[in-house]
């Protein structure tokens, strides 16, 4: 189940658990974000074990700007409420699990 | 949904294309500018059997309209990535996603080289997409550098968002012709992160700018398609011009010696004919 963020419900979803928290900024004029979504809704299904959210950066301007986004795709990682890692650009879906993996 | 993506716009991908179209493939040709390469500046080919004396561009005129009256769909867009997914292809080419259950890769030997520095800070300041990341740009100051003029419809595109475009030229091409941008000399040798800004160093000195945006027209094989296996610069293939992942084929000069047309012809036909036969 992948959950729609905004700076309303964004703390709350990434500190609500201890599993991996993996956010997928994106917006629909993307290119590449469209190409990775089926990839991020994908993982989303088979991984029970990480929680996985979504921030339209039209939307939700102030949650890019908060994490220094300035280029999208971006895929921020959190654990604990920390953000652990960040990958910039479209990956493919083995690269996905390794960046999802980097938490543990 | 395309059976055959073909990325690629010389004599290899218009040859896979015609085969394709004659094994009843729905397919497209993704090229971005046929001005760019070679053959286009090649005044005179004396070995292609059948056309004597003939010059690059007339060749190319002649493979695409042959090509075009078979019914290749023609997509003039950079493609950028390949993305494997359930058992079929995303192409991303420019900013649109075209799905396809195989892809040929004819892009040619060209080999474009990244400026020392811009592969560390994509996503920190440097970016390879205007419409991606442009407005992240919005009111700021940006560096535009391009390889070729499809840069100049992106500095436009970014002359709205910005409150300044400066435009450097990596390679000869027709510059904009537009008041809000800036066109810069001296040739560009790096780029370098300065605190929240990135410095554009050229041998002239250098300029800092809050954002800057890369763009060319082509890119190289394993950037394209991450996990091919090449073989030093080019592509590894069997002899159906396969590589070394299933439903995706190369053929012509990104998979080696000769650079030759007749030998790109024969190779974009044996890919087609494998694309085919494995799509069946």
């Amino acid at each position: 189940m992948i959950t729609e963020l905004t700076s309303a419900n964004f703390d709350t979803f990434v500190k609500g658990t201890d599993k991996p928290v993996l956010i997928d900024f994106w917006a629909p004029w993307c290119g590449p974000c469209r190409m990775l979504s089926p990839l991020v809704d994908s993982l989303a299904g088979e991984r029970a074990d990480i929680a996985v959210g979504k921030v339209n950066v039209d939307e939700a301007p102030d949650l890019a700007m908060r994490f220094g986004v300035q280029g999208i795709p971006t895929l921020l990682l959190f654990k604990n409420g920390e953000k652990v890692n960040q990958s910039v650009g479209l990956i493919p879906a083995a690269a996905l699990q390794e960046f999802v993996d980097s938490a543990k | 949904m395309y059976d055959l993506l073909i990325i690629g716009g010389g004599p290899a991908a218009f040859s896979c294309a015609m085969t394709a179209r004659k094994r009843g493939l729905h397919c497209a040709v993704v090229s971005a500018d046929a001005t760019t390469g070679w053959l286009w500046r090649a005044e005179q080919l004396d070995n292609y059997p059948g056309m004597p004396a003939v010059s690059g561009r007339e060749l190319l005129r002649v493979f695409r309209q042959q090509a075009e009256d078979l019914g290749a769909e023609i997509i003039h867009a950079v493609a950028r990535q390949i993305q494997s997914f359930g058992g079929s292809f995303m192409v991303l080419a420019g900013n649109d996603v075209l799905e396809s259950k195989a892809v040929v890769l004819a892009m040619g030997a060209a080999r474009p080289k990244l400026l020392p520095g811009e592969e560390e800070l994509i996503g920190m300041g440097v970016s390879w997409c205007g419409t991606c990341d442009g407005m992240f740009y919005r009111g700021k100051r940006v560096a535009v550098l391009s390889a070729w003029e499809g840069g100049v419809e992106e500095a436009v595109f970014l002359a709205g968002l910005a409150s300044a475009v400066d435009y450097y030229t990596l390679a000869p091409h027709a510059a904009p012709d537009d008041a809000r941008i800036r066109l810069c000399g001296g040739r560009v040798k790096e780029l370098r992160r300065e605190g929240k800004e990135i410095a554009v160093v050229t041998d002239q000195g250098e300029e800092r700018y809050d954002g800057v945006f890369v763009f060319r027209p082509a890119v190289a094989p394993d950037r394209l398609l991450p996990g091919l296996e090449l073989d030093g610069a080019f592509i590894r293939v069997n002899r159906r011009m396969a590589t070394s992942i299933p439903h995706v084929y190369a053929c012509g000069d990104c998979t080696g010696q000769p650079l030759q047309v007749a030998k790109a012809v024969g190779e974009g036909n044996v890919a087609a004919i494998s694309a085919a036969e494995d799509l069946m």
